[in-house]
């Protein structure tokens, strides 16, 4: 009996702090958008207290999260689409391609003009523009693991969506929706450290003459960093690592614990572990009160009939007019990037002899500091990554420390980096590398770690038995098991090292800008004198180069390699 | 079974069936080739062949998932056009969502189909009970084991009440003891007509599921799947896999799969012929013989086999095969359902006994295949004893055990009664009396 009241009273308790929390995330919400709305004013006023730092902390992530929901909704929208029409394969995968290695830099000019000139008396647009550059960083690499996994939907469980016609709403909330979710999540996880990584980009840039700043976390950083402040830096550090943190149990955690029952796999081994918010809100009996209602609501015949009535009539409305819309959606698109095609040619055209020398030179430089950078990441990350992988209880104990590592924003660590540098006497020319490998070595090794973890027992087991060991071992057993995970790595690094020149070519260091020639400086150059044609033709250069890359090494690389592997099972 | 050729019992029917898909360099690949086939009503049919023979591409065109590149699928007496839940699926693998439990993995058809949520409620609850997974209603199918998986997936394809059930390989991912266990429960539900479908199709590569389910088992080649044989299995539901039938199909159709080159028939009628082949005697004794005779006699020679049976309170069943006896030594003839008597018939019935057992004696010589046989082989033999062992061995070859056991007795008492030999039941010996030595038998 006591028990029981007992549990009554937790239930109460437990539905009246959730109801709280709610009340609290709606109240920010309110008090972010009241602050959203203020007068066009493009340079904030950062101050370099540490409350302060905590509101800009609030800021930055609420801006975080309106880019992924804005990410995650395009991911959808654009990964279903490629995935069930013929036009997509043709046309929206090749461009996802090309979107996924636009340095955010370049689009910047063209992004924060269009949004300032929507809302030009409010700051809105402003933040709008800030959004939508985060945008940019999350969301080619969701939409491309929302096609993937629609692609690879098992045959079988296709077809008892059809046997059973199941309508295309029911099919997505039913089977696609579930089998994309556990890629779509870890996507978004890394997504998420990519909005991070050029955050101090997003909310504090200059375009032309015209310096932006907005309050957040990122505008704090380089204010810090341009005033030399280095308790404030050390503060914005911590900040990173607690919001990075809060994220990561609060949001990312519990959502992988939950995803796990999305698993194809039939094996019910509870790798997972357990997230305590998740346990938190499967204990709301709140929620689950609100669902009866809800499906008790749906349920009423009269309502059944008049949804169905009422879809009906909307669909027989909508559907005529959908197929004519498609089609002029896609001339429109067509016709705009057939147009974007011939601008681009022609300001192609239009560049000058020392332009044409100055980017293929600085493309030239980056695209041998993204070697050096990936070849050192391999050096020592791989060895580390077997060595922990192979280890399974390390591993585990490794892996979310990795993920955090992975997910810190390295510019933020430039000025420690640089000050490295500075006493060792070594220029940025070559200096650059050290900071592109702070933030790209990560994804190397933790592919590493979990390619060797699925190194079987079995297989280590005869490595032992027949004492291959050595060179040979490397060569014949771990390198080849690795491989697939190993080359997804190396590709996620040198994306992550093209972009991550944009920050560690052209710093800002003890109030002076330092850098040294590559396309990250040419592109910072570029948008500093509002020089179009050479951001143009700096942008091509790198997009030429790296989808080049991709489609001639890692792409066939990865093909074979994973067909080796898949013999095997 | 009540009507075997009558169309309206067709379920579904595929005919001219031919599916191409086009290969590499611009050639075009034969999956399947002049597939026509019929899915009757109350009846199970296997589809059986090698791998690469397009079990699993039929079933796809059957069920309306593939269009053939060729020919038509007609269902219900109509061509089939797209995918319909009264023709469902059970998957090798099963094919359940992972993240629903057992209960909405099975509702989820229904729900598609727009049912309402008690109707859904109960329907599967009965499906489930019935199945076996009573009990299992929340659990996840990753808690499941094989066998219980395979359970949920015929339970949600069985839940629309299909009238055909495609099955594809659907024990062949379960271990050996799992897969006979729910192979009997199965054809337990489906001979006690618990399973809400009207026909079964079962693809299979496993020639002893295919004789243990179906009425009917077509056997197609490879490189393209054309159809070899069409084999009907006869044999009662529940059917013991020890039984020798079980084991002729079984060898009949290993010998079939694993001589592709072969013309099937011929190794069909290799089976069917080399047993009948040799002529079989009717279970019946001379007393009964001479018996039927006489009452055709006395009915002035000719009478009906119904009113026969009739006033002699037998079965036809019974009655059958002493008529077959007579007709076969030649005593009368049967012409639509009238029996007649033959002159040997007269001659035997007017006879004294010993007349008569002349008379039987001749007829038999004459026309029982086995008692010649018998007579030559002691005839043969220097000592004119033959162990009946070799002749139950002989006929081995052309009956089942029990069979040639019986026909053996059979041929020995009209032996006995035609005092063409004797037998010795202490050794087992058959022999022909010396001349010099008459009577000694008792």
């Amino acid at each position: 009996m006591l028990t029981i009241e007992l549990k009554k009273f937790q239930h109460i308790w437990i539905n009246l702090s959730f109801v709280v929390i709610l009340a609290g995330i709606v109240y920010l919400l309110i008090h972010v958008y009241i602050n959203l709305v203020v007068p066009f004013k493009p340079l904030s006023h950062i101050s370099l207290s540490p409350i302060a730092l905590i509101t800009y902390s609030a800021y930055s992530t609420i801006r975080m999260c309106a880019a992924y929901g804005l990410s995650l909704l395009f991911a959808l929208g654009y990964g279903y689409i490629a995935a069930r029409t013929r036009f997509g394969d043709v046309i929206m995968v090749p461009l996802l391609d090309v979107l996924q290695s636009i340095p955010v830099l370049s689009l910047m000019p063209a992004i924060v003009l269009f949004f300032i000139s929507l809302f030009p008396h409010s700051n809105f647009g402003l933040e709008l523009a800030a959004i939508v550059m985060i945008f940019t960083a999350m969301s080619w690499n969701m939409a491309f693991s929302v096609y993937q996994s629609l692609k690879a939907i098992p045959n079988d469980l296709d077809y008892v969506s059809s046997i059973y016609q199941f309508s295309r709403g029911r099919k997505f909330i039913s089977l696609e929706l579930p089998y994309s979710s556990i890629s779509l999540i870890w996507n978004s996880m890394m997504s998420f450290a990519g909005g991070w990584f050029f955050l101090s980009v997003n909310e504090a840039f200059v375009l032309g003459k015209q310096s932006y700043m907005l309050r957040g976390i990122g505008a704090y950083m380089s204010v810090a960093q341009g005033q030399s402040n280095a308790r404030a830096m050390v503060y914005s550090l911590i900040a990173m690592g607690i919001i990075i943190a809060l994220v990561d149990r609060l949001l990312w955690k519990p959502l992988i614990v939950w995803s796990g029952k999305f698993k194809i796999e039939d094996t019910s081994s509870g790798q997972e572990g357990e997230s305590l918010v998740l346990n938190y809100l499967k204990r709301l009996t709140i929620l689950r009160t609100l669902k009866h209602l809800s499906s008790n609501i749906r349920e009423r015949k009269s309502l059944r009939l008049a949804y169905s009535d009422t879809k009906d009539r909307i669909m027989g409305a909508v559907v005529p007019v959908l197929k004519p819309l498609g089609v002029v959606i896609i001339i429109g698109v067509s016709g705009a990037v057939l147009f974007g095609i011939y601008r681009s040619a022609r300001m192609l055209l239009d560049l000058s002899e020392k332009d044409i020398v100055y980017i293929t030179t600085s493309v030239l430089l980056t695209f041998s500091r993204v070697l050096a950078t990936i070849a050192i990441g391999i050096l020592w990350a791989v060895p580390a990554g077997v060595y922990i992988g192979m280890r399974k209880r390390l591993a585990t104990k490794f892996q979310p420390l990795i993920q955090f590592l992975a997910s810190y924003p390295a510019p933020m660590l430039y000025p420690i980096a640089l000050l490295v540098l500075e006493a060792a006497h070594i220029g940025l020319g070559i200096g650059s590398v050290l900071l592109m490998l702070l933030g790209t070595q990560w994804y190397i090794l933790y592919n590493t770690v979990s390619g060797s973890m699925s190194l079987s027992d079995d297989l280590i087991g005869v490595t032992r038995l027949f004492s291959i060991k050595g060179f040979t071992l490397w060569k014949k057993v771990i390198i080849p098991a690795i491989a697939p995970q190993l080359i997804t790595g190396i590709i996620t690094a040198a994306g992550g090292a093209w972009n991550a020149s944009i920050v560690a070519e052209y710093v800002s260091y003890r109030n002076n800008i330092i850098s040294t020639r590559g396309i990250g400086t040419l592109l910072n150059r570029a948008i500093e004198k509002n020089d179009f044609h050479l951001l143009f033709g700096g942008t091509f250069a790198m997009i030429l180069i790296v989808v080049l890359i991709n489609m001639t090494v890692w792409k066939r690389l990865y093909r074979k390699v994973s067909q080796l592997s898949q013999l095997e099972s | 079974m009540t009507d075997q050729n009558g169309t309206t019992n067709i379920i579904a029917a595929l005919s001219h069936v031919t599916k191409t898909i086009e290969g590499t360099r611009r050639t075009t690949v034969t999956i399947v080739e002049d597939i026509n086939l019929q899915l009757k009503k109350d009846r199970i049919t296997a589809l059986l062949g090698p791998s690469g023979s397009g079990k699993s591409t039929l079933i796809k065109i059957i069920s309306g998932l593939q269009k053939p590149t060729s020919g038509e699928v007609i269902f219900n007496g109509m061509p089939l056009e797209a995918p319909t839940s009264k023709i469902s699926i059970a998957f090798q693998n099963f094919a359940l969502f992972p993240w629903l439990t057992v209960f909405e993995n099975v509702a989820i058809v229904l729900e598609a189909k727009g049912a309402d949520r008690q109707e859904i409620k109960d329907k599967a609850l009965k499906i489930l009970d019935t199945i076996g997974l009573d009990g299992f209603e929340d659990a996840y199918p990753k808690e499941l084991s094989g066998g219980m998986k395979q359970r949920v997936g015929f339970a949600r394809s069985l839940i629309v009440e299909p009238e055909l059930l495609c099955m594809d390989e659907p024990f062949s991912a379960l271990d050996i003891l799992t897969a006979e266990n729910l192979r009997r429960e199965f054809i337990e539900l489906w001979t006690d007509r618990k399973l809400p479908t009207k026909a079964i199709l079962l693809v299979t590569h496993n020639i002893e599921e295919a004789v243990f389910f179906a009425d009917e088992c077509i056997i197609l080649s490879k490189n393209p799947g054309r159809i070899r044989a069409n084999i009907s299995i006869n044999l009662p539901h529940k059917r013991n896999t020890e039984s020798d039938e079980f084991k002729m199909f079984i060898d009949m159709i290993y010998q079939i799969l694993t001589n592709p080159e072969a013309e099937a028939e011929s190794i069909q009628s290799k089976f069917f012929i080399s047993r009948e082949k040799y002529q079989m005697l009717p279970n019946a004794k001379p007393g009964a013989i001479a018996g039927l005779l006489e009452l055709v006699f006395e009915r002035g020679g000719e009478e009906d086999i119904y009113k026969l049976s009739d006033e002699l309170q037998m079965e036809v069943d019974d009655i059958l095969p002493i008529v077959d006896a007579c007709v076969l030594l030649q005593f009368v003839r049967v012409t639509e359902g009238d029996i007649t008597l033959t002159e040997q018939g007269k001659e035997f019935v007017t006879a004294d006994i010993l007349e008569r057992k002349v008379n039987f004696s001749r007829q038999a010589m004459g026309n029982a295949v086995l008692v010649k046989q018998i007579i030559r082989l002691l005839t043969a033999k220097k000592n004119h004893k033959l162990h009946e062992d070799f002749i139950e061995e002989y006929l081995s070859k052309y009956f089942t055990q029990e069979e040639a056991k019986r026909q053996l007795e059979i041929a020995v008492t009209w032996g006995r009664f035609g005092e063409l030999f004797s037998y010795d039941a202490s050794t087992g010996e058959l022999y022909i009396e010396e001349p010099a030595a008459n009577s000694v038998r008792p």
